[in-house]
């Protein structure tokens, strides 16, 4: 059976993106929209890994990310943070305290890197 | 650079005075000089003067000053001692330089190298859109998938719109645009117009976008140019509502006004109650790319807002509280742009 990985992100662009790559990479691929959204989808899918874009609207990825390193059933599921450069300080003063994310991705995207960086953590995960 | 010559005696008391200086201050001879110069009751803090009539020395400092007309400008001012034979300072001579337009440049190049860096980092970002749409045409193609190529050929054609938005901000920032004012213009139109083009993408994202415009006279303005610095403001207005993370707030709310003032200015505001400016962000407000993450505005927004209001010869000031929100404020002279 397909590995399967869950995109929370807000933007289109990433959904798009993620989800092609993903899917041409052999992947099971769901899309969530914003935090609360991917917390359910959580529950439903079962994903292997995250991918989590931290800045979202209403501060739903950290909300998000919270919920899923404090919830039993969910702490072990890897989450790959995806981020811009300048979004750095503000990604770790918004996650003090929490355990840090198994990978944290600055955009642009290395496509060939960034999937086999996926493809170890999917297979440590399973 | 205008330059101010005056002699004051050991009272602060103005002797004499050059052409220049009762241009600009009026004939005060006779006036203390900080009455003259600052509207100030007492000596001012540091007075170059005083300290030339206590060591003979030439002494300088820089000030800030109020002419006639209520600007305040910078000036360098040096301060020379006038002896007697005996080698006694009887008065002491200030010349002032006034520095203003030097400074306002000074800051102009500072904010366009700020724009460069952050154009281009902007730029990364929007190569990296087109790069991942070319990625997924691509991928349509090879798979025979039309959905998937129509859904990468809508990533190009998105981010190819935000290019062509962002370059257009450039130019606004840049010499390349000349102003072109126009007879007639009214503001509360020009709002009320950006108004209904946002307000149902405002709704889509749960923000309420009001108008609230009064009578306000036509004038003299540059009518693309205040849709241009009307709309970076109401982007930006919708991103703080949007990047908001306070989970106490039921709804959000942007406002945009448009209002003459007693002194019959025309005044803009766009006030919302999202995320706010946090502390660390305020100096940087005019002068970088203040998008965390902003996908409505070009992150040269405010740039662009403060080159339109200085053209119209009006200016911007901002009032925000982090958490609460932002209120941006742009005043224009009533008639618009004098010939």
């Amino acid at each position: 059976m397909a590995a399967r990985i869950l995109v929370i992100d807000d933007e289109r662009d990433m959904q798009v993106y993620l989800r092609t790559l993903f899917c041409r990479a052999g992947y099971e691929v769901e899309v969530a929209g914003d935090g609360a959204e991917g917390l359910l989808r959580v529950d439903s899918f079962h994903p292997d890994l995250i991918t989590l874009d931290i800045l979202m609207p209403r501060g739903s990825g950290v909300a998000a990310y919270r919920a899923l390193r404090e919830a039993a059933a969910t702490r072990a599921i890897p989450v790959v943070v995806l981020t811009g450069l300048s979004d750095q300080a503000t990604l770790l003063r918004d996650l003090a305290g929490l355990p840090p994310p198994e990978l944290i991705v600055e955009k642009p995207i290395d496509r060939p890197v960034f999937l086999r960086q996926i493809e170890t953590l999917v297979g440590a995960s399973r | 650079m205008p330059v101010y010559m005056t002699v004051q005696d050991r009272s602060y008391r103005i002797l004499e005075a050059n052409e220049r200086f009762r241009q600009d201050f009026g004939d005060r001879v006779g006036e203390h000089c900080h009455r003259a110069y600052k509207g100030r009751e007492n000596i001012c803090p540091g007075c170059p003067v005083e300290r030339t009539f206590v060591d003979g020395q030439v002494h300088s400092s820089e000030e800030t000053v109020v002419t006639r007309d209520g600007r305040s400008a910078s000036m360098i001012v040096h301060s020379v001692p006038v002896t007697d034979e005996k080698g006694y300072v009887t008065s002491v001579m200030v010349v002032s330089t006034n520095i203003t337009e030097v400074k306002r440049m000074q800051r102009q190049l500072a904010l366009m190298g700020l724009a460069v860096a952050g154009t281009a980092h902007r730029i990364k970002n929007l190569l990296m859109g087109l790069e991942g749409g070319i990625f997924v045409v691509n991928t349509g193609f090879e798979t025979r998938d039309e959905a998937t190529i129509a859904e990468g050929w809508e990533m190009v054609e998105r981010n190819v719109g935000t290019v062509s938005r962002v370059v257009k901000d450039l130019l606004y920032c840049s010499k390349e645009r000349e102003p072109r004012f126009a007879e007639d213009v009214n503001p509360g139109a020009v709002v009320r117009e950006v108004h209904e083009l946002f307000r149902a993408r405002a709704q889509a994202e749960g923000i309420e976008l009001r108008a609230e415009t009064n009578t306000v006279s036509p004038g003299r303005f540059d009518r693309e140019a205040l849709q241009n610095l009307v709309t970076n403001l109401v982007a930006n207005a919708i991103d703080a509502c949007r990047f908001d993370p306070s989970p106490d707030k039921h709804e959000h709310c942007v406002t945009l006004r448009c209002f003459s003032t007693d002194a019959g200015e025309a005044v803009i505001e766009v006030e919302d109650n999202g995320v706010g400016i946090p502390d660390d962000a305020e100096h940087k407000v005019f002068e970088n790319f203040f998008s965390t993450k902003g996908t409505e505005g070009t992150g040269l927004g405010l740039l662009v807002v403060q080159k339109v209001a200085e053209e119209h010869g009006g200016s911007v000031s901002y009032v925000s509280n982090p958490g609460r929100g932002t209120c941006f404020r742009v005043v224009l002279p009533g008639a618009g742009r004098s010939q």
